[in-house]
């Protein structure tokens, strides 16, 4: 049984866990993380989240608006973000794809947003109801210029609500947009589920309460640097500007700004990386994954101790600032490094960057919109563990 | 029924019986039982046929329930990004003004993202046909708000009822447009009954003719039901278009710059529908919100559509004889102030 109001779910909840839609408890996990502000435009395979946000969010004295199109939505969240709220949007591929200019504002205007983007089969309309993960690349690098980009991709349920708690935290801490990737199924799909537990999840990459929100609605008011409506007189621009906020064109002032962007973020990757690994040290292959298909990857996994393969599995929550650490550590030990996704292998390129020196990098692409099957993936690790075996 | 004149290029009509239209493709249509696409398009077809353009005919689709009409129609279609329609045919057209070149766009695609787009193809007058369905919600996506759902209709994204307040006022595009002096001809119909059917029929196939001489920026708005999304039957839906939605959004000409030129495609008296005796500028609001003491508007207590949040049929309750104009003599002498929509206060 599902439930259209969340505050029922949530005294439900307390008893035992129930069955929940994906893209609900994004909205679930955005309302706890204290969002409040919520601006967008319907698109499938994302509007549950929005359609839930309009129930709840005037309930907890929240903003939900309906905007004219994308663009609109997520400047309508920069203009709120401005003032001290903490703001999200949700949308998929087209939408995602208007949003970029802004995009772009956002980072350079060091506004604090999330936006949500549940993946489906592109480019352009695509197949809307096809789950992909065709956007990783455009999450890093969809609008123009040097810019820093904090990217997490959710795999269930469960990451859906403590993923956009992380990415509201991340997105105040850092005063940058962050992009949280989901896929058609990852957002429509239905699985039990509390947010008691899924708060409370353990990473290998160290202890994360997902239920503290960095800073209170009520503090980032305080601490707010250019904070509009709170008697400072600020400026705010999407021109590269200095420490007053009014635009520059001096070289060594510009060159300054932009690395502090990007040093905000990539200095601060053993906090922004997440990440689970299975099987730890015991594997000749290394299935890297994210995004629906690390529910496979575990799948296969599973399935490969019962033959006795050597494989562990390296389950990324955060794609960019790219956890160079973890990849390389991994890479020093295993002969081959698999990456199932669902396109033709974005992310792999990232990995071999980072990883080629040490291991054979293996793309396993797949865009005809089905998802990528435990079996299949078994078949691949059968294929490198025999070529490696007979070398 | 000249509606249903097959393919002569003569706008002469006459009466004959139904024929499946040269321009429609023989196959059923994937749209929802009582949707107004299937009429509409139907219509177009017949419109093409008439005129004897289909071959040298191209559609521009829309992104939403519109977005089918390329498997219906049998002529070249292109499909845009959300709302960009009118954009790519101005292209079309400039490159090829040989070709005939229309829009079919729904009011989500239209009147929301897109209104950038139909505002510059109106104000440039780009000699295009732009058809735009309006069913007051966004159909394909789930039934959601859209810019053109009325004032206390429920949705997907406003369950209570739209919300002056906290959402705004519905947009009459065909007005919108009228202040811009590249519009040459709008006109406001419905799809529910003949009459109005064939009241459409004659405005789709006038913006055509206007294209073919040259006259410049066309839109036809049809009022159209979506009653999946709207939570009635198909019934309920042609019933809530003739009494309600057509009050707000009146049918008939909105503009028409050129009547003179254009005498010998009007053989028909206009049409005999309630709501085309609102024409104009003349619109009650219905539903609309009620100012409370201090002025403040407050929401309206009955809306209309999906009732608790499922997906149930508006009841024969909203209809009370004693909350909707008698007929249209009424509405036309002004006396339907306190009519309509308006909140039976037995109500709870
Ligand atoms: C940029 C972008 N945003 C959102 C969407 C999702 N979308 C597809 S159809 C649609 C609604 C269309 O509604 P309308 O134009 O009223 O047509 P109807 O289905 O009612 O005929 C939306 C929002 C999209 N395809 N592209
Ligand atoms: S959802 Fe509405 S517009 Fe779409 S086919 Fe069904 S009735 Fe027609
Ligand atoms: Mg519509």
């Amino acid at each position: 049984m599902e439930l259209w109001h969340t505050h029922l779910l949530r005294e439900k909840i307390d008893q035992d866990s129930l069955l929940v839609q994906g893209n609900r408890a994004c909205a679930l996990g955005a309302l706890d993380a204290g969002v409040r502000f919520f601006a967008g435009y319907p698109i499938t395979p994302s509007s549950e989240i929005m359609e839930t946000l309009a129930r709840e969010l005037p309930l907890v004295g929240g903003v939900f608006l309906q905007m004219e199109d994308e663009i609109a939505s997520i400047c309508a969240c920069i203009g709120a973000s401005l003032t001290g709220e903490v703001a999200l949007t949700a949308t998929s591929g087209p939408g995602f794809s208007l949003m970029q200019e802004a995009l772009g504002y956002a980072v350079i205007s060091e506004a604090p947003l999330v936006v949500v983007n549940v993946m489906r089969m592109g480019p352009s309309t695509g197949r809307p109801t096809t789950p992909s993960q065709g956007d990783v690349m455009q999450a890093r690098w969809g609008t123009h210029g040097d810019h820093p980009a904090i990217v997490l991709a959710a795999s269930n349920v469960a990451d859906m609500y403590r993923l956009t708690m992380a990415a509201v935290r991340f997105a105040q801490r850092f005063r940058t947009p962050v992009t949280l990737l989901a896929d058609e199924v990852v957002g429509h799909m239905r699985e039990s589920f509390s947010p008691e537990l899924a708060g409370r999840y353990r990473l290998t990459s160290g202890d994360f309460d997902f239920t503290e929100t960095y800073i209170h609605p009520e503090m980032v008011r305080e601490v707010h640097p250019h904070q509009l409506g709170a008697l400072r007189h600020p400026h705010v621009t999407g021109l590269i500007h200095d420490e007053t906020g009014f635009p520059t064109n001096d070289p060594k002032k510009s060159e300054q700004f932009l690395y502090e962007l990007h040093d905000k973020v990539v200095h601060h990757r053993d906090e922004l990386c997440l990440y689970d690994i299975k099987n730890e040290g015991r594997g000749r292959v290394c299935i890297l994954a994210y995004g629906s298909c690390a529910r496979s990857a575990r799948a296969a996994l599973r399935l490969a101790e019962q033959e006795g393969l050597p494989v562990e599995v390296l389950h990324l929550y955060t794609l960019f600032p790219l956890p160079v650490e973890i990849v390389q550590k991994v890479a020093r030990r295993v002969e081959f490094m698999l990456i199932p996704e669902l396109n033709l292998g974005q992310y792999a390129r990232e990995v071999r960057k980072m990883a080629e020196n040490w291991t054979t990098v293996v793309s396993m692409g797949k865009v005809d919109g089905t998802l990528i099957a435990p079996q299949e993936i078994l078949e691949r690790v059968e294929e490198l563990v025999g070529k490696y075996e007979s070398i | 029924m000249d509606w249903c004149t097959e393919g002569t290029p003569s706008l002469v009509t006459a009466p004959v019986v139904t024929r499946h239209p040269r321009a429609l493709e023989s196959v059923a249509t994937h749209y929802c039982p009582g949707c107004g696409h299937g009429i509409t398009q139907r219509l177009l077809a017949n419109a093409l046929d008439e005129l004897g353009v289909r071959e040298r005919t191209v559609g521009v689709a829309a992104i939403g329930c519109s977005v089918l009409i390329y498997n219906y129609l049998d002529v070249d279609f292109q499909e845009l990004p959300h709302g960009r329609a009118p954009a790519g045919a101005t292209g079309i057209k400039r490159a090829r003004p040989d070709l005939v070149v229309f829009t079919y766009q729904g009011d989500g695609d239209l009147a929301a993202i897109g209104t950038a787009e139909i505002v510059h193809a109106a104000a440039r007058s780009e000699n295009i046909t732009v058809i735009f369905v309006n069913n007051c919600v966004y159909g394909m996506t789930g039934g959601q708000m859209a810019p053109t759902t009325l004032v206390g209709q429920r949705s997907e994204t406003c369950r209570e009822g739209r919300d002056p307040k906290l959402h705004g006022y519905p947009v009459r595009v065909a007005e919108m447009l009228a202040t811009l002096d590249g519009a040459v001809y709008l006109e406001r119909v419905s799809v529910t009954h003949p009459e109005n059917v064939k009241a459409a029929y004659r405005a789709i196939r006038k913006a055509f003719a206007y294209q073919l001489e040259d006259r410049g920026f066309s839109l036809v708005e049809v009022l159209s039901p979506c009653p999946t999304n709207w939570g009635m039957t198909p019934s309920e839906a042609v019933r809530w278009i003739d009494e309600v939605v057509s009050r707000y959004y009146p049918l008939g000409v909105i503009k028409d710059c050129a009547p003179v030129h254009f005498a010998h495609l009007l053989e028909h008296p206009p049409a005999e529908s309630p709501g085309a005796k609102l024409h104009g500028f003349h619109y009650e609001t219905v539903a609309g919100p009620e100012a409370d003491e201090s002025g403040r508007l407050t929401r309206p207590q009955q809306p209309f559509g999906r009732r608790g949040g499922r997906w149930t049929a508006i009841s024969s309750k909203d209809f009370q004889p004693e909350s909707r104009p008698e007929s249209g003599s009424q509405a036309e002498s002004g006396g339907a102030a306190g009519s309509a929509g308006d909140p039976t206060p037995e109500d709870p």
